[in-house]
């Protein structure tokens, strides 16, 4: 699950590069402009979103397996 | 009876001698324990080397320090290779060290070199296997003491690059009786519990400190882990089997941290950049496109009826403003031209003759007289003035001698 979606970040910069790199050769329309370009807005806020801004505190695996928090 | 006598330094020379000769004391191998072992400010080591029945006073000169590795301190297991000679001055002999090796070191080092080719054999380290380490992850599990410096140093530079990312630590055995079986353990915890990447590591030690990670079940657990694994032992020249089975090998613990973790705020920085990037294409073909329809725009227009209309009002405007000015030109021209002739008409009007003092005679029938061919005595002739006119009568004609052509000569002054 987490890892999941975590690929999706790297997932989705690329994709944003790719509508970068689509926007910039001038052969497109601006209709598509202007689609390529709310969809990678739309992909960056999705970017943001994916950023879990909790912070963490260590987790340590104590002898019965179970989580616990680390005093070290 | 007697027989020869020699001096204390010729047998002792002699003994030297007969030790320097001899091919395995030149070159030998000793294995013990150390004892009385002193630093000497000379840079040379002074010790001794004893077993469980018997000893031999040794020294490893500063020339050969190079062949210890470690800090030798009594009570160490050792194998010394060097030479054994005599001190002729107090009769003694003595080992002299030219390498000192911990024992069971050497045998550390076969079974290491041994296992590595084992398991290079087998393709374990082979590129092919190594998986990606993903960029972004969410939670990074930890294999290592949960005591001592390399913890600590993960957690710090996993905190600083970004406090968002979920540390799980297994505090694992790294030395010692148990050790590699720890780590397994550890690994496989980690893998159950999902994490995104496994660090696994220690910070620096003695070969022996560092064994548990040259054993092959800790390489093997690396090997089949379906996560990512960073290894990361001891410092950057210290070469474990992990190492080479791991997906990614760190240099040290810190450096492993480093990897791992992204730095959030670089991901932040690396955000906005993409943001000013769509806004800067998006304005820029908005402005390309406007500045196309312009174009177009100005084009079309300079087309347009109305333009064309214009432009043929302009034209015959333009007409008729050169007809205007034409015709003022005509004007001018010919109001110049009358007010030449006029001029020159005013100049040879008769009147302007008579106001002059000349007169303009005519016979009685009123036809002009211009010479005397005409004019008879006794003839009534009429002399127009200026201002007014006589009547006379001809009294005499008279001839001018040296004038015969008078028309002419009044041709001219009429002229003049």
């Amino acid at each position: 699950m987490a890892e999941k979606r975590t690929a999706n970040l790297e997932d989705l910069f690329t994709e944003i590069e790719e509508i970068l790199n689509h926007m910039e050769s001038s052969e497109i329309s601006l209709e598509d402009s202007f689609r390529l370009y709310e969809t990678g807005m739309k992909k960056l806020k999705q970017c943001n979103d994916k950023i879990d801004k909790v912070e963490k505190k260590m987790l340590v695996i104590n002898e019965q397996g179970e989580l616990e928090s680390f005093e070290g | 009876m007697r027989k020869n006598t020699y001096s204390v330094s010729q047998v002792n020379a002699y003994i030297k001698n007969m030790f320097a000769q001899d091919f395995m004391l030149h070159s030998i191998c000793i294995k013990g324990e150390i004892s009385n072992c002193k630093y000497h400010s000379t840079g040379h080591i002074y010790f001794t080397v004893k077993d469980e029945k018997a000893a031999i006073p040794a020294v490893m000169f500063l020339g050969n320090r190079k062949g210890l590795g470690f800090r030798m301190k009594d009570g160490d297991k050792v194998l010394i290779t060097g030479s054994i000679e005599v001190y002729e001055r107090d009769g003694k002999y003595q080992l002299y060290a030219r390498e000192i090796q911990k024992d069971g070191e050497g045998d550390l080092f076969l079974k290491y070199e041994a296992l590595k080719k084992t398991l290079e054999e087998m393709g374990m380290f082979a590129r092919e296997y190594k998986k990606a380490i993903p960029k972004y992850i969410k939670t990074l599990g930890i294999v290592t003491a949960s005591t001592g410096a390399a913890i600590q140093d993960i957690r710090n530079i996993a905190g600083r690059r970004n406090p968002y990312v979920q540390l799980i630590l297994y505090p694992a055995k790294v030395q010692g009786e148990g050790a590699a079986e720890s780590i397994v353990n550890g690994i496989r915890a980690l893998e159950d519990r999902q994490v995104d990447v496994i660090i696994v590591g220690r910070g620096g030690g003695s070969i022996e400190d560092l064994w548990a990670f040259n054993e092959e079940i800790v390489a093997r657990a690396i090997f089949e882990c379906e996560i990512p694994v960073i290894s990361a032992v001891g410092h950057e020249t210290d070469d474990t089997i992990a190492d080479f089975v791991s997906d990614l090998r760190a240099p040290t613990p810190s450096a492993a941290a480093e990897l791992a973790v992204y730095d959030v705020q670089e991901l932040m920085y690396d955000m906005q950049a993409l943001e000013r990037r769509l806004n800067f294409l998006m304005k820029q073909k908005q402005e390309l496109t406007r500045s196309r329809y312009l174009g177009y725009f100005n084009r079309l227009q300079l087309k347009s009826p109305k333009n064309q209309l214009n432009s043929e009002r302009q034209y015959a405007a333009g007409l008729e403003e050169r007809l205007c000015q034409k015709m003022k030109e005509k004007l001018t021209e010919s109001r110049h031209r009358l007010r030449m002739l006029s001029e020159r008409i005013d100049g040879v009007s008769p009147a302007k003759k008579l106001s002059q003092g000349l007169a303009f005679v005519v016979d009685g029938s009123g036809k002009r007289i211009s010479d005397i061919q005409s004019v008879r005595k006794g003839d009534i002739m009429q002399v127009h003035l200026q201002d007014g006119r006589i009547m006379a009568e001809v009294t005499a004609v008279i001839p001018d001698k040296n004038n015969k052509k008078k028309g002419s000569r009044d041709g001219r002054e009429t002229d003049s």
